[in-house]
């Protein structure tokens, strides 16, 4: 299930951890465990949050700073790869 | 839909040894060598176990610190008819990976002290993430309770759980129940005693590994064979090296002779991500537990928690409520707890100085000054603190135990976050505005360790209200009209300093720990009085007895200072260290009798203005001290000896406390030295604007 994860993840193809839940059909809160888990054992990295170029998106009224962007690491590519 | 009572089964007598230790059976006054159930309650923060815990053990209870850390043990008994048990309150933890210092205390117990039957706690409403835990717990020898909680809040949220169905999927006894209206907690105790006696085989379903990764953790077991020693599980250990589990791994690396760590290095690097199919399975066995169990979701369903939610945690109504919420706490703290302490006062401050001064006529001075000064006027002056910190902690008691207290951490969270805090901080800190010394204890509500850390050390910068007292006084008297101005300005630097000292920190000193990416609001309850009131009796006690010793010791090395060798402040020692620092009170403006005035403060606040009284002469002139002060001192040294009386250390009690709950000598003097320094640059810098003001 976390390589099923990693792989959405990293297509770019699940738009938050709701999304994520849905997919993996968990609920939102296992599967924000899931996140944190990927990100402890360094196959997620968190960008840094809303930093300057988050003033010209239009959207950012809606998040308000608390949105957080995840990335795989070098290390979460390769099992995403890895067979 | 679930049954809730059962008919209590008789009471049986062990078959086997039961395995409480001596110290614990001498502490509940239980004979040494006897038989007692020793029970492990594990669970997540706020699904119930701590009133599990105090329905079954009343004030039979323990309160202390895991040796070595600054995680709350609870430790209680419960005794009824037949065997004793005793119930060991591990904290709360999403899962057993050793990330954090609660996961470690809840692992190392249970691998290491072998409970004879571990009762998982979880949330009927949640539980999916609960029963992730329990993947991690069934992998370890005790056997295992589920307490299935709350399942009256999960129905109302039309989620029902079919225990029976849960309990033939996962191979082990489930109890429904409802704690906080006492149901279910006696078939709770019947079975945990039936597994505790019987002798019955224990065999819980396990998530299990994808058969590749079977192989490599069969090959692993062999080259660890024999090198393992108890009480830890050869299985346990071969999962948790293939896990990349780094505390198991260096144990391994301990354990093993070089030539067979060499081959166990070997198979971890060709297998670096088994991990991800080993915790990946266990989110599988979840979601296969929960299909056998049957629950069901009531969809499209709008519960009492989500339309509260949506306004306790809006960005704008939910900072309102808190607001709100706050404010009628501190109205509650002030106008109920304020008359309360001033009679306290009246009664263990004031009227036994008084009778002690009277009994003591013919004694020595410096006797009825030590005992009324420094034993008095600082251990009874800090119990009067009672009737504030009992209100505080059941207002606290109520936001927790209903669920509000989550919901206040979260609207507050992104705010906190900008200094390196978590959400609950809040409270704590807004606190201090009322004294830091429950400021500093009512940190302990905060989870994440390096967050409950920087709270602490970041709470003598609230001003308190007797500095805000010696700021109010001095200010009317220099600055006239202007005061309010001053003082307000006072203030916000003060919470400046606050934010800024609290990015250092956070990004410097206490960096790397990662930030919540969840947040879990449970399901909103009603409160249990009974958890209410022994947590604001745990509270207070902590507190009595922390006035009674280190507070006590502490006023009195301070009294001792203020008055040896003459009896004289004036001649003092510390008098005598105020001179000396006063080269550097020049450069804010300060000359040695502000200087000692502010040395002073260390023993409470207010005693900055009554030193400045004995020092300045204020009695002898015939001037009141505020009409004495223009004449002697120019208002930009006022102001420089302000922002420093803001900025400085502060008093004897809250720095006794901010050791006590950092348990930390080291942590306690940084966060000394981190106030010295800003307090002398901030007077410093308020001394040369005040001159560039023209104040000179």
């Amino acid at each position: 299930m976390l390589r099923e994860a990693l792989t959405l993840i990293g297509a770019g193809q699940v738009t938050g951890v709701d999304d994520l839940a849905t997919r993996l059909g968990l609920s939102s809160s296992l599967a924000g465990q899931l996140v944190d888990d990927l990100v402890r054992l360094g196959y997620l990295q968190g960008a840094s949050t809303c930093t300057s170029t988050c003033r010209s998106c239009p959207l950012s009224d809606g998040c308000a700073g608390m949105s957080q962007v995840f990335a795989l690491t070098e290390r979460g590519r390769r099992a995403v790869t890895s067979p | 839909m679930v049954e809730l009572k059962a008919p209590a089964r008789p009471r049986k007598a062990a078959s086997r040894p039961l395995t409480c230790c001596d110290t614990t059976l001498r502490q509940f006054g239980l004979p040494e060598g006897g038989n007692a159930v020793t029970v492990a309650l594990v669970g997540q923060p706020n699904v119930g176990k701590s009133t599990v815990f105090n329905l079954l053990t009343g004030l039979h209870q323990h309160v202390g610190n895991w040796p070595g850390k600054t995680i709350e043990q609870k430790v209680g008994l419960c005794q009824e008819e037949g065997v004793p048990l005793v119930l060991v309150d591990l904290p709360g933890t999403y899962s057993l990976t050793a990330g954090s210092e609660e996961e470690r205390v809840t692992r190392d117990f249970i691998i290491q002290q072998q409970p004879d039957v571990v009762v998982l706690v979880a949330d009927a409403s949640n539980l999916e993430r609960n029963l992730y835990l329990l993947s991690e717990l069934v992998l370890l020898p005790p056997p295992i309770v589920l307490a299935l909680n709350m399942v009256d809040v999960a129905e109302q949220n039309g989620i029902a759980v079919d225990a029976e169905a849960l309990s033939r999927a996962l191979g082990l006894s489930v109890v429904a129940m409802v704690a906080a209206k006492n149901v279910g907690v006696r078939d709770l105790l019947d079975v945990v005693e039936q597994i505790a006696c019987d002798q019955e085989v224990y065999s819980p379903a396990r998530p299990e590994l994808r058969p590749d990764h079977r192989q490599v953790l069969d090959t692993l077991l062999q080259v660890i064979e024999g090198h393992v020693p108890p009480p830890y599980q050869p299985y346990w250990v071969g999962v948790k090296l293939l896990e990349g589990d780094r505390e198991v791994t260096e144990l391994a690396r301990g354990w093993l002779p070089a030539e067979r760590w060499e081959k166990v290095h070997n198979i971890l690097f060709r297998h670096e991500d088994a991990i991800l199919d080993i915790a990946g399975g266990r989110y599988e066995w979840v979601a296969a537990v929960l299909e056998g169990a049957q629950i069901q979701h009531g969809l499209g369903q709008v519960t009492l928690t989500e339309r509260l939610d949506r306004w306790t945690t809006h960005p704008i109504w939910g900072l309102g409520i808190l607001g709100a919420a706050a404010a009628l706490m501190f109205f509650l703290v002030y106008a109920v707890g304020a008359p309360l302490q001033g009679l306290m006062e009246d009664y263990l401050v004031t009227a036994p100085a008084a009778w002690v001064t009277e009994a003591l006529q013919g004694a020595p001075g410096w006797v009825v000054s030590l005992l009324t000064d420094g034993i008095i006027g600082g251990a009874g002056t800090m119990l009067t603190f009672i009737p504030i910190l009992a209100i505080f902690f059941a207002a606290l008691g109520f936001f927790e135990d209903t669920g509000y207290m989550a919901r206040a951490a979260f609207v507050m969270d992104r705010f906190m976050h900008l200094i390196g805090l978590h959400g609950r901080s809040f409270l704590p800190l807004f606190l201090g505005f009322g004294c830091n010394v429950p400021a500093v204890m009512g940190a302990r509500i905060v989870d994440a360790p390096r967050a409950r850390l920087l709270s602490i050390l970041l709470a003598p910068l609230v001003p308190c209200t007797a500095r805000l007292g010696v700021l109010a006084t001095l200010a009317a008297a220099f600055f006239g009209p202007q005061a309010f101005v001053v003082t307000l300005t006072l203030i916000v630097v003060n919470l400046v300093v606050l934010a800024l000292l609290g990015v250092l920190l956070h990004r410097v000193v206490l960096r790397g720990e990662q930030v919540a990416f969840i947040m879990e609001l449970p399901l909103y309850h009603r409160p249990n009085l009974q958890s209410i009131g022994l947590f604001v009796w745990h509270h207070l006690k902590a507190f009595i007895v922390r006035a009674a010793t280190i507070i006590v010791g502490a006023s009195l090395v301070v009294w001792a200072l203020s008055n040896l060798p003459t009896g004289d402040i004036g001649t003092s020692y510390l008098a005598a260290f105020g001179r000396a620092l006063e080269p550097v009170g020049r450069l804010a403006g300060l000359n040695w009798e502000l200087m000692v005035a502010l040395l002073a403060s260390f023993v409470a606040k207010e005693n900055s203005l009554a030193v400045m009284g004995v020092l300045f002469g204020a009695g002898q002139s015939g001037l009141g001290l505020t009409d004495l002060l223009p004449t002697l001192i120019t208002p930009a040294s006022a102001l420089g000896f302000l922002a420093m009386q803001m900025l400085f250390i502060p008093c004897v009690a809250t720095v006794a406390a901010i050791k006590k709950e950092t348990g930390s000598w080291a942590w306690t003097l940084l966060d000394l030295g981190l106030l010295l320094v800003v307090s002398f640059a901030g007077g410093i810098i308020a001394y040369q604007v005040g001159l560039l003001l023209g104040w000179g």
